[in-house]
């Protein structure tokens, strides 16, 4: 996810009161394996969930952004990276 | 200040790569490709292209060459674009042409049977193998 997220980033996560939308980021379930979170970037939403890709190009190839994900995994969107100090901000 | 760090520590962490295989990286496959061209450089060299007998093994040395050429590029891709980051170029500000060269040597191999570009490229590969495990320490 460079160069908006690298590794080690500290991001404060809010809830997902609504659903996401295309380009956002979202923290999700790893459909591949239960109880591994993943943050990647909303690509399209469908009427059943959503289809999530990568930043960097190296990591397209990731089983869970093929397919639809249903929102059910999707668990909140990052809305601060509060370290390190050097990168604090909203990460987009 | 480590109190306040531990407070503030992320209770979850949530990853970003690919499954299973990332973060396994190692230039030693690269190694072991260049090694295998240099020695059908050598082998290629010592056969007599006329006698019949060691035309099979001739063409043999030169596909297994052309294939570990182009493994050797393939190994030095991945390192090049997904292991090193830019944190690594700031240290090794060389790091994107010995890759370029490097790729380059592969391709030179996998067209010639050329001694000094098998050991150019023993040498390329050995120079990144040396910064990757600088990088790991």
């Amino acid at each position: 996810m460079e160069p908006v997220l690298r590794d080690g980033d500290w991001l404060v996560v809010a809830a997902l009161r609504r659903p996401p939308r295309a380009g956002e980021l979202v923290v999700l379930d790893d459909p591949l394996a239960p109880g591994r979170l993943l943050v990647k970037r909303v690509r399209d939403v469908t009427t059943s969930g959503v289809r999530v890709g990568s930043d960097a190009s190296e990591h397209a190839g990731h089983l869970a952004e093929r397919g639809v994900i249903p929102l059910s995994l999707v668990h909140g969107r990052p809305v601060l990276r509060y370290a390190p100090l050097a990168r604090v901000g909203i990460p987009r | 200040m480590l109190a306040l760090t531990r407070l503030l520590a992320p209770r979850l962490t949530a990853h970003a790569h690919c499954d299973v295989p990332c973060g396994i990286y190692d230039p030693s496959t690269a190694k072991i490709a260049a090694d295998t061209v240099a020695k059908m450089v050598e082998k290629i060299t010592a056969i007599d292209p006329k006698n019949n007998a060691d035309r099979n093994t001739l063409v043999r040395c030169i596909q297994v060459k052309e294939e570990h050429a182009q493994i050797c590029k393939k190994e030095l891709l991945i390192l090049w674009s997904d292991y090193f980051k830019p944190e690594h170029l700031e240290k090794y500000p060389k790091l994107h042409d010995t890759f370029w060269k490097a790729a380059k040597l592969c391709s030179k191999n996998k067209q010639n049977v050329d001694a000094q570009a098998a050991a150019d490229l023993q040498a390329a590969v050995k120079e990144i193998s040396d910064i990757f495990w600088a990088t790991k320490k």
